[in-house]
């Protein structure tokens, strides 16, 4: 962890990307050198970065930029010649769910969720998928116990005591909950921040320690005295996982998190969640839901499918591939479906398209550059290509 | 402008400290709450203290300690908010047993502070009032007073002393107080303080007197006495229905009519016959001792009107001597316009000099019914109690839960009023009502708390009874008198004292020691109630269930 941070830190101000460099140096000074200078010394260039940028922009003088990384240089040249510890992340099971079901029994509509079974372990990232209406958002809720379940067990194992049986406070106490819509909440950032952290045991030094670092590293400097009515939707939900993440809680449930993001907002998203999911002084395990497959499976450790409640698929990509006997790629090109036909009849099992989007399948006994190839040579000119193999996207058309 | 961001910086400052370190406190906004003390405390000194007073003219302090509740009343809204904006539980932060201990008693101290605002008015007012006059003189001008009373022409210190109709007919109610003036010669008697702590009726009252003065005073003090029992009896009697109309005052021929016996009502003379036996001798020996005396009356009208200009009250209308001629010619001066304008002004001046001289003593006694009885504040402190522990319970609870919980709250005693009123306030049965709703909201409550978890509904249901449990024992001691019967059990016989009356001499009454152990009882019932709920009840099961209740997971 320690030298792919450092790797990470240096590759970033190579290619002259301080916010991710300045992101970074924050976070390893935080996990391994918090009481030291060097952490302090971090914080301030973060914090000197974020101010730096106009509300609404990204961009920073020129000038700026090279100061910026001269001295995240010089505090890498130092970090660098310490000497570091490093606790191994040891993956341990967080929520067991074991066949849980729920029936609703409205006059109009019966839906059955279930039965399913799955692990949730430190450091683990598990996306929830499926169409609309299939489920998703009941599996959250029936995990942050907001509603009752019918059958199966779903059992805590917080380093708590006491955590199991009637004690729900204590487990919603440990359990993180970001809702598709964010509840309007009072006063300040800044002011809600400390009282999240405090709330939830970190008080005095620790409380300003952890607030600092949670708003200089989400970016936040420059909005802590604003309030909800002031920021934007994106913003509420950067900051509503800032107030999730001040307490270090022991699970971190989102429900659709990317719906209001855009695309480098929605990639930060997911890199700030695979970073925190997998630190090794504090590891949680996250729970998401989205329609934005292909992102979403890039930072899953597991992906739930479910379609009318039942899961369809649980599992890593991986795994997904193994049970796929075919391969299955997108393409989009600037000819029409019939000339694509032509060409890869004899090589392929089906073809269909969809709004410009072809999707392939083929044997196993192909590669997709054996695809690639045989459409080149028909000088078919490709605007789009992805190999969605080992994607659950597949489960949608099934 | 630069001092002003100074101060609102060092403010935000110290939020933010007290936001880290003490998170409760601090979301109940007790950093904004001691400003707030401090300010509306001092404001509420400076007001009493500019507020002008003086002898003839002081302000009511009733009317400024009711004022006082209006900034109390935002006050207590401000905290209110406060509390629903940063609510730690619906947030599920951490808790320890000790936040269980500390919540209750910390309510209740916040919202009893805005109480003080009405207090430190009146207070200070009492004060401005009392030391308008020193002691010995306001004692003076009390007994220059009631030294020119019984010479009075009018019926003074009466609100709606007299007036006229259109015919010139005098009319005049017959509402003179005087068994306060009459105690005055009982303070040795202990039946004169169980006067004072219970609460008798009129006829009550004057049933005692009437005895006390028969016995123990009443040959020896005949002399000063004999006016008020003259006036006793008639009340008595009056009271009884025995007159068949209202008495006319027509107070400046008051005594000579007393004298002459011409009242203008009948008079059932069987009704006492002490009366019949006494009744010359006595309006003989006052008629001839004061009332043609007249250097004593000067003497008398003198000191009163010296004593009233001390106090302010100037342009009094009639000289000594003019009014010494009103009793001596015997003017029927509701025929003789002037005189009667006269008569009227001087009368307003003796009820305003009665009046202030009665506020000045009462604020000097410190004995303003609203800021120094206990019981109100008992009766405040349950509604403050009753206001904490809404909010301290049942905070976690959704907004529309809470106002349907409220409802029922509220619809329980609607309806026992209501079912009270129709069966025409039986004890028993309202108790046992009462009990059989209390025990069906628990067992339902429990049911759907512990069973279906119907959440919701099990919140609104158990609200009644998580309220009324602080007054438990307090109910049980209502059962225990309003279907046993519990204080005339034979137990308690040895408290049974004999105590003749003149209508009944073989009355036999409980002593003043079983009054006070049934006072005691009461009280106890309700602060053990109050005390057993705050540090035991409340932190130990009360809220740690109801939060694992609140926490529980809905059923769609």
């Amino acid at each position: 962890m320690k030298d792919k941070l450092l790797n990470e830190i240096r590759q970033y101000l190579k290619g002259g990307n301080i916010e991710n460099a300045s992101k970074r140096t924050l976070d390893f000074t935080w996990y391994y050198l918090k009481d030291y200078q060097e952490y302090d010394e971090a914080l301030a260039i973060r914090k000197s970065y974020n101010l730096s940028k106009t509300l609404g922009q990204t961009e920073i003088k020129e000038e700026d930029l090279i100061l910026f990384k001269d001295r995240l240089n010089s505090l890498l040249t130092k970090i660098e010649q310490v000497d570091i510890a490093e606790n191994e992340l040891i993956s341990e099971p967080l929520i067991e769910v074991n066949q849980l079901q729920k029936t609703f029994n409205h006059i109009s509509k019966k839906f059955k969720f279930g039965p399913v079974s799955i692990t949730i372990n430190k450091g683990d990232i598990v996306g929830v998928v499926g169409e609309n209406g299939n489920g998703k958002t009941t599996f959250l809720r029936l995990i942050q116990e907001e509603i009752t379940k019918d059958s199966g067990g779903l059992n805590h194992f917080y380093d708590l005591k006491n955590i199991n049986g009637s004690n729900h406070y204590k487990r919603k106490n440990r359990t993180a909950f970001i809702p598709q819509r964010i509840p309007k909440w009072r006063g300040t950032l800044m002011e809600n921040l400390i009282y999240f952290a405090s709330i939830h045991g970190f008080k005095g030094k620790d409380n300003d320690k952890i607030v600092s670092y949670v708003i200089h590293r989400m970016g936040l400097t420059a909005f802590v005295g604003l309030t909800w009515s002031q920021i934007s939707t994106g913003y509420k939900l950067r900051f509503e996982l800032a107030k999730m993440l001040v307490w270090e809680p022991d699970v971190l449930i989102l429900d659709e998190p990317l719906a209001n993001l855009d695309i480098q907002a929605t990639q930060n998203l997911l890199d700030d969640l695979k970073f925190f999911s997998q630190s090794t002084v504090h590891p949680i395990g996250i729970l998401l839901t989205s329609q934005q497959l292909h992102e979403v499976e890039q930072v899953s450790d597991k992906v739930l499918f479910l379609r009318n409640g039942k899961p369809v698929f649980c599992g890593n990509q991986k795994e997904f591939e193994a049970t796929r006997n075919q391969h299955t790629i997108e393409i989009s090109a600037n000819c029409n479906l019939t000339e694509i036909e032509g060409i890869l009849s004899n090589y392929v099992t089906n073809i269909n398209g969809f709004n410009k989007i072809v999707r392939i399948t083929f044997s196993k006994n192909y590669t997709s550059t054996f695809i690639l190839e045989q459409l080149i040579k028909a000088k078919i000119e490709l605007t789009y290509y992805r190999d969605i193999s080992n994607s659950t996207v597949q489960l949608f058309n099934d | 402008m630069n001092i002003f961001y100074k101060i609102k910086h060092a403010f935000e400052t110290k939020s933010l400290y007290w936001a880290s370190n003490f998170p409760k406190a601090w979301s109940l906004g007790w950093l904004t709450q001691l400003c707030i003390t401090a300010t509306m405390f001092l404001l509420a000194f400076i007001i009493a203290l500019i507020i002008p007073v003086s002898a003839i003219d002081t302000p009511d302090v009733m009317t400024w300690y009711a004022l006082g509740y209006i900034p109390a009343f935002f006050w207590i809204l401000f905290i209110i908010y406060r509390l629903v904006k940063y609510n730690s539980e619906k947030l599920y932060g951490d808790r320890s047993i000790w936040h269980n201990f500390i919540e209750l008693p910390s309510y209740i101290i916040q919202f009893a502070l805005p109480l003080l605002i009405p207090v430190i008015i009146g207070t200070t007012l009492t004060f401005r009032i009392a030391s308008l006059i020193d002691d010995d003189k306001l004692d003076d001008n009390a007994n220059a007073f009631e030294e020119a009373q019984p010479f009075f022409t009018f019926d003074y210190g009466s609100s709606n002393y007299m007036y006229f109709d259109g015919n010139y007919n005098m009319t005049a109610s017959y509402n003179y107080d005087y068994l306060h003036e009459m105690f005055k010669y009982f303070e040795n008697d202990e039946r004169y303080y169980k006067y004072i702590i219970s609460d008798y009726n009129r006829e009550e009252e004057e049933e005692l007197v009437y005895e006390m003065m028969n016995g123990q005073y009443g040959q020896k003090s005949l002399d000063s006495l004999s006016n008020y029992r003259w006036q006793m009896k008639d009340s008595i009697a009056f009271h009884k229905g025995i007159f068949k109309n209202k008495r006319p005052k027509l107070y400046p021929y008051r005594f000579y009519e007393f004298y002459t016996d011409n009242y203008g009502y009948s008079y059932n003379y069987e009704y006492d016959n002490d009366y019949l036996i006494n009744q010359d001798s006595l309006k003989q020996l006052y008629f001839y001792k004061y009332f043609k005396n007249e250097q004593f009356i000067a003497e008398k009208y003198n000191k009163l009107l010296l004593s009233m200009k001390s106090i302010g009250i100037e342009n009094i209308p009639f000289t000594t001597a003019q009014l010494l001629n009103l009793y001596n010619n015997n003017v029927y001066f509701p025929y003789n316009k002037d005189l009667r304008f006269k008569v009227q002004q001087f009368d307003r001046q003796i009820s305003l000099y009665k009046k202030q001289l009665n506020y000045i003593k009462t604020c000097k006694n410190k004995n303003f019914f609203f800021i120094y009885d206990t019981e109100i504040y008992q009766i405040l402190f349950s509604l403050v109690f009753g206001l904490c522990l809404l909010l301290a319970l049942f905070k976690n609870m959704n907004w529309k839960e809470f106002l349907v919980g409220l409802l029922f709250v509220c619809l329980l005693p609607t309806l026992l009023g209501i079912f009270m009123a129709i069966m025409r306030w039986q004890e028993e049965l309202v108790t046992f009502t009462f009990w059989s709703i209390f025990i069906i909201l628990i067992v339902w409550g429990v049911v759907e708390k512990r069973k279906t978890i119907r959440r919701k509904r099990g919140a609104i249901l158990l609200m009644i009874p998580h309220l009324l449990m602080a007054y438990f024992p307090i109910a049980v001691l209502g059962t225990m008198v309003g279907i046993f019967n519990f204080w005339e059990w034979d137990y308690f016989d040895k408290y049974l004292v004999h105590n003749p009356t003149v209508y009944n001499p073989n009355n036999m009454s409980y002593s003043e020691e079983y009054w006070h152990l049934r006072n005691q009882s009461t009280d106890w019932a309700l602060v053990g109630g109050y005390v057993a709920y705050l540090f035991v009840l409340y932190p130990l099961w009360i809220k740690r269930d109801w939060l694992n209740f609140m926490s529980k997971p809905k059923k769609s």
